[in-house]
């Protein structure tokens, strides 16, 4: 804070700008470091041997133990876990994507007996976190017999999900002009094909988003999986981790539960290097529409 | 017309199509298991078999004499409250740094800050508690490091320490992302305010003060709930993984007693008050938390 | 306007993935191992064959089995012995280390599995459910039967005092609902190399134990730790250390949630041992309170403590952890608290149970029968490292254990006195759970910020509430 504003009160002159620039830069280089020490600490501890990483977290392994990987794998079973995730989360995106867009659409653009009912109903969602209904939604899941099963566990994330998307998508759809709909109806696309051909296109920006949104709470969830999933081989990959750590009377292994952290990280950043203009953009869009 | 289906009906029918598929997935997995919660919160129920019994609001009578409860209910709140002032706070102090210096680097430190909120919060939970590690975590000899080596302790094994710690690990996840969120925020704030206010003789501070945070104030009210919703779902994996609720339950927030209560004393019937009592508290916050920030004059 | 490629891409793609979701959906309804009706060739139909010399009406028996520490392994292959022996019967194994929550659903349901084993701390609450619920079938008639045709009655292999013990008779009335299967040995563990070459002797008593502190502090070490989140690993010296003071009686007052435990004498001089633990210089070691059960256990091998608390699963637990040169263990059960007392361990032993509810019972109790032949011992031994809990079963798995479980099962079995022990079910809908109100606050006299009396008089509170509701509810029955 003290550089923050010395730095503030230095950088109306010019000449005093230097030291203020330094003072920022100390401070976000500072922070910048906290962010990511945890994260590269992570990836030299998955190539130490067990004895290693039990000593000062500031030192290097002796060699580069990429076993510890390979145990991440047929031993831990990170590579079965990462498939359930995948799996979860392509399932997770396709319902929420056919419920949302639709729901979007209408609500959006149509004028309907009803709709702002629904509109306030839907915001309503907004307020109810999957958490504290994880119990009669865990008792009715049991009952439907839908536990232990990673397309309902996909269902109720993209249900968790759906406020959210429809939010955001219905501001989309609002701002998209009247005419193009007019002119497709004229050329003889029906209701469906005017909003596949004509409307997707256009709020193709707030579908990214979802998108991006959305992979990230899919792929990272935690309470609801370890809740309704209990065959080891349909678990998600979150689950798969802390089982690692925290399950009692197992075998402990500390290099390949650091060597599947690195592996779970390894999507995530590359998502996030690939999408990362994405992804602040539909921040902006997100929240500044908000 | 020749078509079998007027125009009116045909609309009437895209409507319903489009509508059912979400309202379905709503309904069945959100309004229903929420009418649920008020409903099996006037029961007696114990899970295993048992056919739940009327008690009234006995559950909701037995929650505020349930010392366990009401401590975690402490410890939720105080997360509730620290957390989100100080992340919001360092994400304002560093968006506007960042959007006002003008560095070269800056879209260097955005990518970097804004990572930790995509990480799956198991990774975060784990990760923190070998830096909170009394002996071998960064923490501690980083401490010894600086010569400070008498400031080392047990942070997650101390009541005295375990909810700040627990607090920073909630920061440090969370700052980032909503630092992007107002960098956009002020992006989107005409320069010319701030020009014209640097003519008046505004400093930084004051422009601060009177200008970004005006400005930004529909963002930030929108993220102050986001920020205490998150806090309530991330704190359960948080503390699951770091703590187990130790020691001596001192870290112990409302979810993990929900759901130790359901999942582990088959307690279903109150486990279902508690989520009546948790829905509406961050309803009611979310609604003073609106109230509070709302200005009269915008 | 024409919809541009990407478009037409992302939808062909969602079909695609919709499709997926589609089988996945039909593939995965429903959980793997348990329908009876995916196995069309089971023979339950025909239902007459001999087996054994006895008839069976149904032929088929779901079981399921925690998959924790011991595996699966034993499991499959008895099973298969089981069916051989018993021509035409079928065994469908479910196996997961969470599998109270793979079946609840269906104990929920009124269609419980036939034989369960369930163990594992996350699991156990659900046979106190079924215990609370009275959902278990009485399994005595099973242990007064000869063992083979015309022999003693199965009861006599069994280790003593395990049938009479309220972890397989819940209810106090002498009737057995729980079996019992593996059996563990808990205690202290100490660094047996260190002893021998420091040519330090074995602490007999508390006294002698806490004398250790210098001698820990000249190698390097504190004399303690144990697995800071989970202080319920502090039962393995505090039970035993209650029957040294107080007999059976008070073990019993203990576990039989009796309130004025928390007055006497024997509550008193426990808990004594944990605070002067946390008072005493160089006794605990630093952090400890703030680690999991993996990182204090690798702090002991790692010669940072003198001692820890843990079972037999020990050595194969932490089998890859890293530790001191030369490390080897060494047991030491519980100390006494006087010198002419024998020293102690405290023993657990892993519960069998055939559900009220079980479509198979009888199958199910003949299954259960099987397990406890020797040739299912050895197999035991062989395939899960576990010890089952009959005697002479340490002597029948030798080749099979590691050296340190053995040396446990043979002091046993050479008269270190064991006890065991599990809480009273509190009453239905309590909001206790006695473990957790009694071990949580122990964190807190190791930290020094909660005294021995304060803890006794908030268990006092806290027990005379749990005895009202159990009077309440027993009213309303």
């Amino acid at each position: 804070m003290s550089a923050y504003s010395a730095s503030l009160q230095s950088g109306r002159k010019s000449s005093g700008g230097a030291v203020g620039r330094l003072l920022v830069r100390l401070f976000l280089i500072v922070q910048a470091l906290i962010v990511v020490y945890p994260l590269i600490w992570n990836v030299i501890a998955s190539l130490k041997t067990n004895a290693e990483v039990m000593e000062s977290p500031w030192s290097f392994p002796t060699t580069l133990n990429w076993d510890n990987y390979v145990r991440a794998f047929t031993t831990a079973k990170i590579g079965d876990y990462m498939l359930n995730s995948v799996l979860v989360v392509a399932m997770s995106m396709t319902v929420l994507l056919l419920a949302a867009i639709p729901t979007a659409y209408v609500l959006g653009r149509m004028r309907f007996r009803g709709r702002s009912f629904l509109t306030n109903f839907y915001m309503a969602g907004l307020f109810i976190g999957g958490v504290y209904i994880i119990v009669p939604l865990f008792i009715m899941m049991n009952d439907l017999s839908m536990l232990d099963n990673r397309f309902w566990l996909s269902a109720v994330y993209a249900t968790g999900s759906l406020p959210f998307s429809v939010f955001l998508l219905t501001g989309f759809m609002k701002s998209i002009p009247h005419d193009f709909e007019e002119a497709a109806m004229i050329d003889g696309c029906g209701y469906f094909g005017t909003l596949f051909k004509v409307i997707m296109p256009m709020a193709r920006p707030g579908i990214i988003t979802l998108i991006v949104f959305s992979f990230f709470d899919f792929w990272n969830e935690y309470v609801l999986a370890m809740t309704f999933i209990t065959d080891d081989a349909k678990k998600t990959i979150p689950i798969g981790l802390s089982n690692l750590m925290q399950i009692q009377q197992y075998a402990t292994d500390w290099g390949s539960l650091f060597a599947g952290l690195v592996i779970v990280l390894v999507p995530t950043i590359a998502v996030y290097a690939l999408l990362q203009k994405k992804l602040t953009e539909g921040m902006m869009l997100g929240g500044v529409k908000g | 017309m020749v078509e079998t289906m007027s125009m009116k009906t045909r609309r009437g029918l895209f409507i319903a199509a489009c509508l059912l598929p979400g309202l379905a997935l709503f309904l069945l997995f959100k309004v229903y298991p929420t009418i649920q919660i008020f409903q099996k919160s006037l029961y007696l129920w114990t899970g295993v078999g048992d056919e739940p019994k009327f008690i009234g609001l006995q559950n909701f009578v037995d929650m505020f004499h349930d010392d366990v409860f009401l401590l975690a209910l402490r410890n939720t709140g105080f997360l509730m409250l620290v957390v989100p002032v100080l992340t919001l706070l360092i994400a304002l102090v560093n968006a506007s740094l960042l959007t006002q210096s003008k560095l070269k680097e800056r879209g260097f430190y955005r990518t970097v800050f804004f990572f930790p909120s995509i990480l799956s919060f198991v990774v975060i939970a784990i990760l923190w508690s070998f830096i909170y590690h009394p002996t071998m975590g960064f923490v501690n000899s980083g401490l010894e490091l600086l010569g400070l080596g008498d400031w080392a302790m047990a942070w997650l094994g101390d009541q005295r320490t375990v909810l700040w710690a627990l607090a920073v690990t909630l920061i440090w996840q969370a700052a980032g992302y909503y630092m992007v969120m107002y960098m956009a925020g002020i992006d989107g704030i005409s320069p010319d305010l701030y020009e014209a206010a640097g003519l008046d003789g505004a400093t930084r501070i004051q422009q601060f003060f009177h200008i970004t945070i005006p400005m930004l104030w529909e963002i930030i009210r929108v993220t102050i709930i986001f920020s205490i919703n998150g806090v309530l779902t991330i704190s359960f994996v948080i503390v699951s993984v770091m703590t187990a609720g130790g020691p001596d339950r001192h870290s112990e927030v409302v979810m993990t007693y929900l759901y130790s209560q359901a999942f582990t004393n088959s307690n279903f019937g109150y486990a279902m008050a508690i989520g009546v009592f948790i829905f509406i508290i961050s309803l009611l916050l979310a609604l003073i938390s609106n109230k509070l920030t709302e200005r009269g004059s915008h | 306007m024409k919809p541009k490629k990407w478009l037409t891409t992302v939808a062909a793609s969602v079909v695609a993935v919709s499709v997926l979701a589609g089988c996945g959906s039909n593939n995965n309804g429903g959980n793997a191992a348990s329908p009876p009706a995916s196995n069309p060739s089971s023979p339950s139909a025909s239902a007459s064959e001999s087996a054994g010399g006895k008839q069976f009406e149904n032929m088929e028996l779901n079981v399921a089995v925690f998959q924790g520490g011991y595996g699966r392994e034993y499991w499959d292959t008895i099973a298969e012995d089981f069916m051989k022996d018993y021509p035409g019967t079928k065994i469908n194994i479910t196996a997961s280390p969470k599998i109270a929550e793979l079946v609840r659903p269906k104990i929920v349901a009124g269609n419980p599995p036939d034989f369960m084993y369930i163990a594992g701390s996350d699991n156990l609450p659900i046979i106190n459910g079924l215990i609370k619920d009275k959902a278990l079938l009485d399994l005595t008639e099973v242990f007064n039967e000869p063992a083979e045709e015309g022999g003693a009655p199965l009861k006599d292999k069994i280790l003593p005092g395990v049938l009479e013990s309220r972890s397989s008779s819940p209810y106090g009335d002498g009737q057995v609902y729980l079996a019992p299967y593996n059996f563990g040995v808990m205690g202290l563990w100490y660094n047996k190399t260190l002893f021998d070459e420091k040519g330090i002797a074995v602490p007999k008593t508390w006294e002698d134990w806490f004398a250790l502190t210098a001698t820990a502090k000249d190698n390097g070490r504190a004399l303690f730790t144990y697995q800071g989140l989970y202080p319920g690993y502090l039962e393995e010296m505090i039970v035993p250390s209650i029957y040294s003071v107080g007999g059976q009686e008070a073990l019993d007052q203990f576990y039989n949630l009796d309130p004025e435990f928390w007055k006497s004498d024997t509550f008193k001089q426990v808990w004594g041992l944990i605070e002067r633990i946390a008072k005493e210089d160089n006794a605990l070691m630093k952090g400890t309170i703030a680690l999991n059960h993996t990182q204090s256990q690798t702090a002991f091998m790692q010669g940072k403590a003198m001692f820890i608390p843990n079972g037999t699963w020990f050595e194969d637990e932490m089998k890859d952890a890293p530790r001191e040169d030369g490390f080897q263990f060494g047991f030491l059960g519980a100390p006494a608290f006087t010198a002419d007392k024998p020293a102690m361990a405290m023993t657990n032993v892993e519960q069998l149970v055939i559900p009220a509810k079980a479509k198979n019972p009888e199958l199910a109790k003949e299954f259960l029968k099987y397990l406890y032949s020797d040739k299912s011992v050895k197999l035991n031994a062989e395939k899960s490292k576990g010890v089952l809990a009959v005697k002479g079963a340490a002597d029948m798995s030798i080749e099979f254990i590691s050296e340190s479980m053995y040396n446990v099962y043979k002091a046993v079995d050479e008269g270190i006195v064991t006890v065991n022990g599990a809480f009273k079910s509190v009453a239905k809908g309590s909001k206790y759970n006695p473990s957790d109100e009694i071990f949580k606050p122990i964190s807190s006299i190791m930290n020094k910020q909660l005294t021995v009396d304060e803890y006794g008089a908030k268990m006092y509170d806290i027990f005379t509430d749990v005895q009202k509701e159990l009077e309440q509810n027993g009213a309303q029955e």
